[in-house]
């Protein structure tokens, strides 16, 4: 029995396309004194041969075989502007080539920050943003000063977290207590997020800096389960890891420590609260009436990120992810437990900035009792980069980056080696203006 | 012609009376402690009026310069912006509670400050900006530099308590006050007893968000 256990309502968030095109033709007049800008950056890559994970397929990369020499790596268009003295107004659409819809919105999120009234600053954002995790993603448009590719926790958050609501900040600076501790405390709920955590099941972490749009759907590698007759045969072969599913709301909480500008660590708790039971039919099989349908999923890991300011103006940050993802019941269950962290070190000589990145990833299937799915793996990699800020407007780079990794689904299903070692060489020339 | 001069007597009094303290203020270490406010509180005498021109705190490439500006009670400062952004400031304390918005370019203000005591500012813009500014009940006052050298000029005969205050001292201030009498130009040393408290945190983002 393969279908779901347990119908839940149907109830997407259809009108939510145009209420952000609303929202941006209401604001737009208003951005006479806004900072508003676009990053364009294309690249010269060279890829080992193997297919890339947008190719239907287990790989790691953004890129595959049959991708190159020349692609656009990013095309951002952000816009933060003031609504009033206190609100403002943030967003960020991305052009890409590996989408059908080109042009997606990446955040659109109102930011109210009130003048403080005493020692404490409360910080309110309403809308679609990135849960303040990254350390590497502290470019305009979210984009990694650092690489072009993130490490694999950020190719996934990049992939499929996004909050759809609110989070709350309430900060103690340490400025205005005479002390060198700043400290942050975070809380968030949510809607969307549903199908939260099934690229890490299905297809595993990846290494890329690919973000994903809000009405994107990305592809599934084509898993046996899907097959007719497999574990979960009505389930599509995309998926849309923004969208409601099953009416409940999940949250974050944690918290920020910073020591001056020498040291940073923070820790958050997030759950997408998803019923692993409820699933939303998204469509028609093209071949039959099957109905295509997309599960919710429930997704919870413990996230941690450091900095640290070392001697000879070396930069070494880090994060670390460890959760776990349910979905579907009896003999048509995935349990999955992840983990993953990086280490990156960085160091700016003037307008060069050379980096150092090693990342450690691994699945581990929970519910081995469940045919042809099986979502194990482990892995490593490595990259390095240097970016050059030849001026305000052009930057020029080169990245390496080597991803071992063994997935035993490979070697199952498809009848490939279950190790493999993907790998990529980018040169990259971005050109930006606005700001 | 009458107005003339008296400009000219008024001008030429100025220059000639009084004398001119010089404060050096060290760390614990030694070395020199830049942004602390000297000022001198007269002993005897009358307090003049503090001066209609307003003093100014700029803002540029994100910061406030200066760190530190003192400013007589009942005077007043102007906010500028050299940048090309806006900026918000915005004061919660007790004794001057304001907040202002700066565009890009332009000048603010003035705000008046009635109080003496400590206004530390920050920009609800730019988080890391951080200034203050010190309203002490006297005209006499200078902050030092780099060198930790600061500069009173024109000081009236009398007698005066020299006072210091610095953002960051842990220590009783008020135990390294003296009283001297300026008959002619004086130099004085004032050393702190404990380290600051640790800076907070001030870099500018490196890069944009």
């Amino acid at each position: 029995m393969s279908y779901p256990v347990k119908t839940a309502p149907c109830r997407g968030y259809h009108g939510f396309r145009h209420l952000g095109g609303m929202a941006l033709a209401i604001l737009l007049p208003a951005t006479l004194h806004a900072n508003a800008g676009a990053i364009m950056e294309m690249r010269l890559i060279d890829i080992s041969d193997s297919p890339g994970w947008l190719d239907e397929d287990l790989g790691k990369l953004r890129y595959g075989e049959n991708d190159g020499p020349v692609e656009l790596g990013q095309a951002m268009f952000h816009l933060d502007t003031g609504v009033t003295d206190t609100l403002r107004f943030r967003g960020v659409a991305s052009y890409d080539t590996q989408r059908d819809e080109k042009l997606d919105v990446i955040e659109s999120y109102l930011h109210w920050r009130p003048v403080p009234a005493g020692g404490f600053r409360h910080r309110l954002n309403a809308g679609l943003f990135y849960p303040p995790f990254s350390e590497e993603n502290r470019d305009k448009a979210w984009l990694s000063p650092y690489s072009y590719s993130n490490s694999a926790i950020n190719a996934w958050i990049g992939e499929e977290v996004r909050t759809v609501g609110l989070q709350y900040s309430l900060e103690r600076p340490g400025m205005f207590h005479r002390s060198p501790h700043d400290l942050t405390f975070n809380a968030a709920a949510f809607v969307g997020n549903d199908p939260t955590g099934t690229l890490l099941a299905w297809r595993g972490w990846s290494v890329h800096g690919r973000q994903s749009g809000v009405f994107e759907r990305l592809p599934l590698p084509a898993l046996p389960s899907f097959e007719s007759g497999g574990a979960f045969e009505y389930q599509a072969q995309w998926l849309e890891p923004f969208r409601e599913i099953d009416n409940r709301i999940g949250y974050y909480l944690g918290g920020e420590w910073d020591y001056t500008d020498r040291a940073r660590f923070h820790l958050h708790y997030y759950d997408n609260r998803g019923d692993p039971t409820a699933f939303e039919v998204r469509g028609q099989g093209y071949y039959n009436s099957d109905p295509v349908i997309q599960y919710a999923w429930d997704t919870r890991f413990w996230h941690a990120g450091w900095r640290f300011k070392l001697p000879g103006q070396l930069d070494l940050f880090g994060q670390w992810m460890s959760g776990r993802t349910i979905m579907g019941a009896g003999d048509s269950l995935v349990d999955a437990e992840f983990d993953a962290a990086y280490l990156m070190l960085s160091r700016a000589f003037g307008d060069h900035r050379f980096s150092l990145r090693l990342d450690d990833f691994r699945v581990r299937d929970r519910a081995p009792g469940t045919p042809q799915d099986n979502t194990n793996e482990s892995g490593d990699a490595w990259m390095v980069a240097w970016r050059w800020r030849m001026n305000e407007h052009w930057q020029l780079g080169a990245e390496w980056l080597s991803v071992d990794n063994r997935r035993p689904a490979r070697a199952a299903y498809f009848g490939d080696p279950a190790k493999r070692t993907e790998s990529l060489l980018q040169l990259g020339l971005e050109w930006r203006f606005g700001r | 012609m009458r107005s003339v001069l008296l400009i000219v007597l008024c001008l030429a009094a100025s220059a000639g009376r009084g004398a001119t303290l010089t404060a050096e203020v060290q760390q614990a270490d030694g070395s020199a402690l830049p942004d602390t406010v000297v000022f001198a509180l007269p002993l005897n005498g009358r307090i003049p009026a503090p001066s209609e021109v307003p003093r100014i705190l700029n803002q540029d490439e994100e910061r406030f310069d200066p760190h530190v500006l003192p400013v007589q009670r009942g005077g007043s400062v102007r906010f500028t912006n050299e940048d090309d952004i806006n900026h918000h400031v915005y004061s919660f304390s007790r004794t001057r509670r304001f907040d202002i918005q700066i565009p890009a370019g332009e000048a603010e203000g003035p705000i008046r400050f009635q109080e003496t005591g400590t206004v530390p500012m920050g920009c609800n813009i730019h988080d890391w900006m951080l200034a203050y500014i010190h309203v002490v009940d006297t005209p006499w006052f200078a902050t030092t530099g780099s060198t930790g050298e600061a500069t009173i000029r024109e000081l009236p005969p009398g007698d005066y308590r020299i006072k210091i205050w610095h953002p960051r001292a842990r220590e009783e201030l008020s135990d390294h006050e003296r009283v001297i009498n300026m008959e002619g130009d004086s130099n004085l040393t004032f050393q702190l007893e404990q380290g600051l408290t640790p800076p907070h945190r001030q870099d500018v983002p490196e890069f944009d968000y």
